[in-house]
């Protein structure tokens, strides 16, 4: 058995809808403060490998390891609080909670969850919430946010969603952070953005990225390391330029 | 010519819309702030009234009657919850509302339980002191005075509930369930606690009912009882709970000002019908017009710091 060196590893995982394999046997590894980008065209099984990893899906073989312990079995809720947070490919925001309700609901380990707490510890989880209201807002300032906290996400625009999206994952002080092609539906003045802000997460906070993108022109340029995915496989993976130049990645987009 | 005990008139108003308010509030919590349509709102507000009733018939003390319908009703909530939580929002209303009919029938045709269609009779009233007050008014005021003692502590609880952490994660499921928990909360876990709040509530306004009325049957606990209290939840703002107390007023209100009015305005239908008619088309105008009811919900209450 190979060693794991990195922070998510895979190791044949499997999963089928009705007998459609839609993620077949994918082994890979993410090294911890790294960009790792997961390409491949529509339908190769991208979004499915991450609500595999992330407990939406069980798989039907395989293991899922995050820093060395095993996740695949866990519920959803339990992974995040191990500090692996995913955001969605169609956001997911709570339409009639405040931006800000939006943010802070994110937070881990919240006193104020459990039910008993609100009642009986409300000293502690009051100061928690102002604690959490100033990380909340200093994160929307750093994402041009700061002036929407009190705006709705149905009254914001497409391109600020998915930066809220990114907030919110933020929330949680994570390890790593699965994105959903944040950059699907933005302007690329916007997109660069959000990239740049990614890169300052990774270089800063030392947040380790695993993005699935179809904007290869920007993920390129981002990426430490590239996983291919084709038909449910993983068919190539290495830095970004040999990928550009991988003749089974061309022939995977263009169907040649 | 019957006299007409006006004062004693109004208390009762007062009575019965601090009641339906206790049951709004329930209703409120479940499907206001975290979207699970129950529609079987009514099973629990039996269940409270006929547990609270039959123990103090035997002979417990009021207290007692109020904690076990409480209980009882707290815990079907959570015997409920284990098959409802597995459902989609329109399965779950109708496997709760069929839970409401089957409880109901089974008490109708039992009669061994609760006296069936004849219903549990001679409760005895909160206070035993209250047996020798032989003035009307005075026992109803006493009731309105422990039905809102009861409504105002459990406002004040609601509305901590709410405006905490755990109130943020209720809207959240309400919003989007799995996003709640790919967010790191464990929604199946506060979706069965607030099963169990919600019916506990439910079922002390059952027993505040019992021992004001003094009598109970099946008939008090058709569906309709639900519907009522969700219109109720609506019209005055679902996910804010002054606007449930705003909407069990404004529909107490409107059964009985049917009733008055028909003595001084000739309408040609059934008082009874008229309220039906106004209801609905409230109901309608509210739902094309202000989908959030009267009173709106609002945001997690913060200390904003500046």
């Amino acid at each position: 058995m190979r060693k794991m060196t990195g922070l998510l590893t895979l190791k044949g995982v499997r999963k089928s809808f009705d007998g459609l394999r839609v993620v077949d046997g994918v082994s890979l590894e993410v090294k911890s403060t790294k960009i790792v980008g997961l390409i491949g065209p529509n339908g190769s099984g991208k979004t499915t490998l991450f609500n595999t990893i992330s407990g939406v899906y069980k798989p039907d073989i395989g293991e899922v390891y995050f820093n060395k312990e095993r996740i695949d079995r866990l519920p959803p809720h339990e992974i995040y609080e191990k500090g692996l947070v995913r955001s969605f490919q169609i956001p997911r925001l709570f339409g009639k909670m405040t931006v800000l309700d939006n943010m802070m609901i994110a937070g881990r380990n919240q006193i104020g969850d459990g039910l008993t707490n609100v009642f009986l510890r409300k000293g502690k989880w009051k100061a928690q919430e102002s604690e959490l209201h100033e990380k909340a807002m200093g994160i929307l300032e750093f994402l041009m946010l700061g002036d929407l906290s009190e705006a709705r996400p149905d009254e914001i625009s497409g391109g600020q969603i998915k930066l809220l999206e990114i907030g919110r994952a933020m929330m949680s002080d994570p390890q790593m952070i699965l994105l959903d092609e944040p950059a699907a539906g933005v302007n690329p003045i916007l997109a660069r953005q959000i990239f740049d802000r990614i890169v300052e997460l990774r270089d800063g906070k030392g947040i380790t990225f695993f993005i699935i993108e179809h904007r290869i022109e920007f993920l390129l340029n981002l990426v430490d390391w590239v996983h291919v995915m084709h038909k449910g496989r993983i068919i190539a993976d290495g830095p970004p330029h040999s990928i550009s130049e991988d003749g089974r990645v061309v022939k995977a987009y263009l169907g040649a | 010519m019957i006299e007409i005990n006006l004062v004693a008139y109004f208390l009762d108003t007062a009575v019965y819309v601090g009641i339906y308010s206790i049951l709004t509030l329930s209703l409120n919590l479940e499907y206001g702030f975290t979207g699970l349509l129950n529609f079987g709102k009514v099973a629990f507000f039996m269940i409270g009234a006929y547990v609270s009733a039959l123990l103090t018939v035997a002979g417990a003390p009021y207290a007692v009657g109020l904690l076990g319908g409480m209980v009882v009703s707290a815990l079907s909530g959570l015997l409920m919850s284990l098959p409802a939580l597995r459902l989609r929002e329109d399965y779950l209303a109708i496997v709760m509302l069929v839970f409401g009919e089957t409880i109901r029938i089974v008490l109708k045709n039992e009669i061994w339980i609760a006296g069936g269609p004849f219903g549990v009779t001679g409760i005895p009233p909160a206070f035993a002191f209250l047996r020798a007050i032989d003035t009307e008014e005075f026992y109803i005021a006493i009731n309105v005075v422990i039905v809102y003692g009861i409504l105002l502590v459990l406002y004040v609880l609601l509305e901590t509930l709410v405006n905490s952490p755990y109130g943020r994660i209720l809207r959240g499921i309400r919003e989007d369930e799995q996003a709640t928990q790919c967010l790191g909360k464990n929604t199946i876990r506060c979706m069965a606690q607030i099963f169990v709040i919600g019916s506990g509530v439910a079922g002390v306004a059952g027993s505040l009912y019992a021992q004001y009325v003094g009598y109970i049957s099946t008939r008090m606990f058709l569906p309709i009882v639900t519907f009522t209290v969700m219109v109720m939840c609506i019209l005055g703002g679902s996910g804010n709970n002054r606007g449930a107390i705003l909407g069990a007023l404004i529909m107490v209100g409107l059964e009985r000002g049917t009733r008055i009015a028909k003595d001084y305005i000739g309408v040609p239908i059934d008082p009874q019908n008229l309220m039906y008619i106004l209801t609905g088309t409230l109901m309608v105008l509210f739902l094309f017009y202000r989908p959030s009811g009267m009173l709106k919900e609002k945001p997690v209450k913060q200390d904003r710091q500046k």
